[in-house]
């Protein structure tokens, strides 16, 4: 008898944890977004790393455009995950800004990610570049908040978040993208063109 | 005895290279975009002819593989397959030469271009090559 009433607690305790771990990793996505939101028929997932070349060109040639032309439709959501790759020196400092700038809206995200890596040369070999870079597209009120997010603690744990999703779902190079829609699941390293995403994208939502 | 070895030999070489068309088309066809990546590697196709190869390649290693199988024309598909080899390993080799790190894209993720790569799809021509051969090599 003792034995059922262990085996029972131990089976509600084990269905309460993932409950929690469900409602945590849904709530998490839900904050993640950069574009679109989880309503969209497609969800794009990348971990991406501001200073690797491949990213800024995917981000740049490739994801800036699908912001314009699908996310802002709600045709797509778009999940970025920091995924900074220890051979690049200050590719978690550019992290940290991505970061809190993300929580500052959906837009400011779009506006510092684009400024990082469309002057990542110049930032590349001097870290105190990430600031300017980033100053020069937000508000004073805005860059206020963003050094001083950049201070708080909650901004390393959400990149550690990241990073261990990353290795979690096998990420092996950055950029990585997930495609979810249309029934299909699909994931590839590397960069991809405008043309050829959205020849893809195009056949899922039809 | 030579006779024997002759059909081994042909079997040996169509059950190979059947299996090596239908699992690269497989590859391809399972992860369309990871295949377009590496193709859009070698820098050598715009994105609309990019689109048709990720549309195409897979289905035709796929019909060459079931056409070796189930040896359909048999010389003719031999020479077919040769003439597709030899025109990827071109391919490959040119952009290995021009210092572009693309993936190979023969077989699914991250292989690179390489020396071995190429040796290995090189290593592939010689049992097409066999087939194409094979009754003059009955003959005499």
């Amino acid at each position: 008898m003792d034995t059922a009433i262990k085996s029972v607690v131990i089976s509600c305790l084990l269905v309460l944890l993932s409950v929690f771990a469900f409602a945590e990793t849904t709530g998490r996505k839900k904050d993640r977004f950069v574009a679109g939101d989880a309503d969209a028929p497609i969800k794009i997932e990348v971990f991406s790393c501001y200073q690797c070349p491949p990213c800024r060109k995917f981000y740049l040639n490739t994801i800036g455009p699908l912001i314009r032309d699908y996310a802002a439709n709600s045709k797509i959501g778009i999940i970025y995950y920091e995924f900074p790759l220890e051979i690049h020196d200050y590719a978690r400092d550019a992290a940290r800004y991505g970061e809190a700038a993300r929580s500052l809206g959906q837009n400011k995200w779009q506006q510092v990610s684009e400024a990082l890596y469309q002057h990542l040369i110049e930032w590349r070999d001097d870290k105190s570049k990430i600031d300017s870079t980033v100053s020069e597209v937000l508000s004073k009120d805005e860059m206020d908040k963003v050094r001083k997010l950049m201070k708080d603690p909650s901004i390393e744990q959400i990149i550690d978040k990241d990073i261990a999703e990353g290795y979690r779902r096998n990420i092996r190079g950055t950029p990585t993208t997930f495609i979810d829609g249309g029934g299909k699941n699909q994931k590839f390293t590397g960069n991809l063109s405008y043309s050829v995403l959205k020849n893809y994208i195009e056949g899922l939502l039809q | 005895m030579k006779a024997i070895a002759i059909q081994l030999l042909h079997w040996l070489a169509r059950l190979l290279l059947a299996g090596v068309f239908i699992y690269a088309g497989y590859t391809k066809l399972e992860n369309p975009l990871q295949f377009a990546v590496a193709v859009e590697g070698y820098e050598l196709a715009s994105p609309n002819v990019v689109i048709w190869i990720v549309k195409l390649l897979p289905w035709v290693e796929i019909g060459l593989g079931v056409g070796l199988l189930l040896g359909v024309y048999i010389r003719y598909t031999a020479a077919f397959t040769c003439g597709f080899l030899l025109f990827f390993i071109g391919i490959m080799l040119l952009t290995y030469l021009r210092g572009i790190e693309a993936d190979c894209g023969c077989f699914g993720v991250g292989e690179k271009i390489s020396p071995f790569t190429l040796i290995r799809d090189t290593m592939f021509i010689f049992p097409a090559l066999y087939l194409y051969i094979q009754p003059w090599v009955e003959k005499n």
